[in-house]
């Protein structure tokens, strides 16, 4: 699947040196949500086989930019096909990548993954309150549900983490509404097609 | 889920916090099921989520609400 500066694909054993950078990098797992604070290898290693050998409950895709280079990951876990939901965690992987563009992208593939290609009802996701920039990516499109008070224990401090989600039929609405929005660059390269044709 | 919270079932509310390790209890419950919400309340539980459409029961998309109790 093609967005307007990454593209989405499966991640391979040659990932493993980049995913586990990444996930050796605090400013990178702080911002992850529910991820394990050591073992990174052990980790990602899980995380690849995991992914290889079965997609049924959890989906893990990388996004490379133009020159092939990984630029983030998408994290899909407890994939609900009875319910139609999914939880997701996107997350950039190096600092310097962290600009609103590939924000945005990555974001906004990760949804259209979830609603056109896996044909969910719904997709949700958690961040740490403190997660400003995760907080403000997750209202542009999607509604906060609430919040989960002192719920996660990080650093020996509980913290709270605010509940996001939408559903697909908001999506294509936000989408509809976006022709001359904000985002109609990425509307117009063409990645929503199966959403808005 | 996590080790430091509990799933509880209506039936075992008796046995709030019964772990030491124990620091908050959630469960979730339907939005239209209205019984068990007073009980909830009595035990000082509070709404902290409501997940719109969540769970598809009887034919339909059921919102499902978690609350949550702080020791």
């Amino acid at each position: 699947m093609k967005g307007l500066f990454l593209n989405l694909r499966k991640p391979e054993l040659k990932d493993m040196p980049t995913l586990v950078s990444w996930f050796r990098d605090p400013e990178f797992t702080e911002n992850v949500f529910e991820i394990p604070e050591n073992d990174c290898e052990g980790y990602v290693f899980s995380l690849l086989n995991q992914n290889a050998k079965d997609t049924t409950r959890s989906l893990t895709l990388i996004a490379e930019n133009s020159r092939r280079e990984p630029i983030g990951l998408i994290l899909y876990q407890n994939l609900d096909w009875k319910n139609r939901n999914i939880e997701m965690n996107n997350a950039i992987g190096n600092f310097k990548n962290r600009h609103a563009l590939y924000g945005a992208d990555l974001y906004l593939l990760g949804l259209t993954y979830a609603f056109a290609t896996l044909n969910m009802h719904k997709v949700f996701g958690y961040t740490h309150d403190a997660n400003v920039s995760a907080k403000k990516l997750n209202q542009f499109a999607a509604k906060t549900c609430g919040v989960l008070s002192q719920h996660i224990l990080r650093k020996g401090v509980y913290l709270d983490v605010v509940v996001f989600s939408i559903l697909k039929r908001d999506f294509v609405s936000f989408l509809e509404s976006q022709d001359a929005g904000i985002i109609r660059k990425f509307i117009r390269s063409g990645m929503f097609v199966e959403l808005i044709p | 889920m996590m080790d430091f919270c509990a799933w509880i079932e209506d039936e075992e509310l008796e046995n709030l916090f019964k772990q030491e390790s124990d620091t908050k209890l959630y469960t979730t419950v339907f939005s239209y099921e209205e019984t068990l919400k007073p009980l909830l309340i009595f035990f000082g539980f509070c709404k902290e989520v409501c997940l719109e459409e969540h769970v598809y029961f009887e034919g339909a998309y059921q919102d499902l609400e978690i609350w949550g109790l702080l020791r």
